[in-house]
């Protein structure tokens, strides 16, 4: 007995944790309307490094392989977008794609020779490429800035770009941008994709001698992860507007993106996104409030919680929290449609 | 040609001070197989230590080693019990992280103290000149004390028990238990004694390098380059791999551009760790081993 696409789908939409997590989107989409504008801009700026997050968590917690240079996708497609509007004056519908193509090609060739080494090589392998760009970025400083940077404002004063949208739509940009990476990270973990990725990070040689072409599918986590990557970072260069090599490709933004999942909890869908949603803005308001050595305050805080979780609690804070979750979705109906397996559902 | 002398020993120079940060990283990681990312926030630290001592009490850099050198085995020892020890038996994947956890608390701890300017100082030290070639003092006894110490620690490992007990425990950790060695002391030990050499490494950069919160980013980096350029836990090859690196430092500078040198190197990097990962050293050495040993069958005429 087949079901149809169709019903799959309302079934699927049926589940508590689906509509729930829709209907929290939807509610956010209001939050505007109730936020000051300073914790508007905070929120979006969380949404970009929260996709960030996601996006590494694609690669590091699904497939177990711990990249530090994630930052470079970031930082890469940042500035290739803002290269190709101020330097080569095109618009948007030209750059963006562009930007994106340029960070799959990245991605590439540093995961080419990358995934032939493991764990601690890799990170490492991985870390350099970050740490490189940064050196390039100052070498190349007639197209780049250097360590000036690169304001896009220019873009709007030449005209070749409008990059003025509203806050509002700017929060809603963001907002969709953080939700849609969640969801491709949830269907992900639930395909073939992310069982292969997953079975790979349990064991390579084993997924290896059951078929798994290995070197094909950490290659396939590590292009939705710079893709998505790649889509944080032009968010945030048409939102900031000002790129700074030094946060752009800077390490302790590079690792941050893989802290807030390991925080939030490694390998799970909810993980980077309660992660971000925690940590972002933590270090945001030290930072914006209470000047920049409160922001280091922050970072040391994060770097003492990360050490204790590691030893104590190294499946991440979404670990602690599942029994409350698991207890308000048991209480949630499960709407159906169409004949499904009778059995489904309550247990 | 004396130009090229010039960039020859300047590279030398350079190199020598880098392999004296890289040479505590290659004992920590050589015998306990940690990867210790927070080792350049130590180098930075250490810089910063000679700085406030020249500072506040007008300490030569030179003569500081003396004190810091003895405060960083201390602190080594303390931040091994502390975050190393409890995660040394776990996967490679919490090393990695502790280790950036603790990375991230001692840089933003010198941000905040210190701030993010850039500090430097000059202790009085002037230039040499001999035959064209100018050579700045400080990196001179930079170089003098490189060697000295790379010596001195080559002979701790060789010719005392406690540097036998390293080198048995970095064969085998599980080996070394049985024949009576406390592997959990030495790696106590090893720890202070990589963030001991670390110590002296800062202070001697603080006479030659300015230093700010971030620094410590790229000695890590470079001293993971240097360390696997040499071969893991060989002291020597520490040495030579640092003078590689600060030669091609210092000719890509004056040729290219002084920012370009870092990417280029990493890129030999990423490349020697995927030949070595793919086997191609083992078969080079190997055939290395076989062609030589054919020449001197020949040779020997027996």
């Amino acid at each position: 007995m087949s079901t149809n696409t169709p019903v799959r789908v309302l079934n699927l939409l049926g589940q508590p944790r689906v509509y729930m997590s829709l209907a929290i989107v939807a509610v956010a989409a209001f939050a505007p309307m109730l936020v000051s504008s300073s914790i508007q801009r905070m929120l979006v700026l969380t949404f970009i490094i929260g996709t960030g997050a996601i996006a590494w968590n694609v690669i590091g917690g699904y497939g177990g392989q711990f990249s530090l240079g994630n930052g470079v996708f970031f930082g890469a497609s940042a500035y290739v977008l803002a290269i190709l509007l101020i330097n080569f004056e095109q618009g948007l519908a030209v750059a963006l794609p562009a930007s994106l193509l340029a960070t799959l090609l990245i991605a590439v060739v540093i995961g080419y020779p990358a995934f032939r080494l493991r764990s601690h090589y890799f990170a490492l392998a991985t870390i350099v490429v970050v740490e490189g760009a940064r050196f390039l970025v100052r070498h190349f400083r007639d197209i780049t800035g250097g360590e000036v940077g690169i304001s896009l404002a220019q873009a709007r004063v030449r005209g070749v770009a409008t990059l003025g949208f509203t806050d509002l739509q700017y929060y809603l940009l963001g907002l969709a941008l953080f939700a849609g990476a969640a969801f491709l990270s949830a269907y992900i973990r639930y395909s073939k994709l992310g069982f292969y990725l997953m079975a790979i990070r349990d064991d390579q040689q084993a997924a290896a001698a059951v078929g798994i072409d290995t070197s094909k599918y950490k290659m396939y986590g590590w292009l939705v992860s710079a893709f998505l990557t790649g889509l944080a970072g032009v968010m945030y260069a048409i939102y900031v507007q000002y790129l700074d090599p030094n946060f752009m490709f800077g390490i302790p933004e590079s690792v941050l993106l893989a802290v807030i999942p390991i925080i939030g909890g490694a390998g799970t869908v909810t993980g980077p996104v309660i992660g971000a949603l925690i940590m972002w803005p933590l270090l945001h308001i030290a930072t914006t409030q209470f000047g920049g050595r409160f922001g280091a305050i922050a970072y040391m805080g994060y770097g003492t919680v990360l050490i204790l979780m590691i030893m104590y609690a190294p499946e991440g804070v979404v670990a602690q929290l599942k029994g409350y979750g698991s207890r308000i979705e048991r209480r949630l109906p499960i709407f159906t449609v169409g004949s499904t397996d009778p059995d489904f559902g309550w247990d | 040609m004396s130009l090229v002398i010039q960039l020859l020993v300047n590279g030398l120079l350079l190199g020598s001070v880098l392999a004296l940060a890289a040479l505590g990283l290659s004992l920590i990681f050589g015998v306990m197989d940690v990867v210790n990312f927070a080792h350049g926030t130590f180098v930075m630290l250490a810089m910063y230590a000679a700085y406030v001592l020249w500072t506040v009490a007008g300490i030569d850099p030179f003569l500081s080693i003396l004190i810091v050198a003895p405060v960083f085995f201390v602190f080594g020892v303390v931040t091994e019990r502390l975050v190393i020890a409890p995660i040394i038996d776990r996967p490679m994947f919490a090393q990695v992280f502790s280790t950036l956890g603790l990375l991230w608390i001692l840089q933003f701890f010198a941000q905040f103290v210190f701030g993010p300017t850039t500090r430097s100082f000059n202790a009085g030290y002037g230039g040499l000149s001999a035959g064209g070639v100018i050579v700045e003092e400080v990196r001179l006894y930079g170089f003098i004390i490189t060697i000295a110490v790379t010596g001195l620690l080559y002979l701790f490992l060789q010719r005392t028990k406690i540097g036998l007990g390293i080198r048995a425990t970095a064969q085998s950790d599980t080996l070394a238990q049985p024949f009576g060695i406390n592997v959990d002391r030495i790696y106590m030990l090893t720890f202070g004694l990589g963030i001991a050499l670390v110590g002296v490494a800062g202070s001697v950069l603080m006479s030659i390098q300015p230093v700010r919160p971030t620094v410590g980013n790229w000695y890590v980096l470079t001293s993971f380059v240097i360390v696997t350029l040499g071969g893991l836990g060989r002291i020597w090859g520490v040495l030579f791999a640092g003078f590689f690196i600060g030669i091609l430092d210092s000719f890509i500078s004056f040729y290219l551009s002084s920012p370009l040198a870092p990417p280029i190197y990493f890129a030999i990097f990423i490349v020697v760790l995927v030949l070595r990962a793919e086997g191609v050293t083992d078969e080079l050495k190997y055939q290395y081993e076989q062609f030589s040993q054919q020449i001197l069958a020949g040779g020997g005429g027996r």
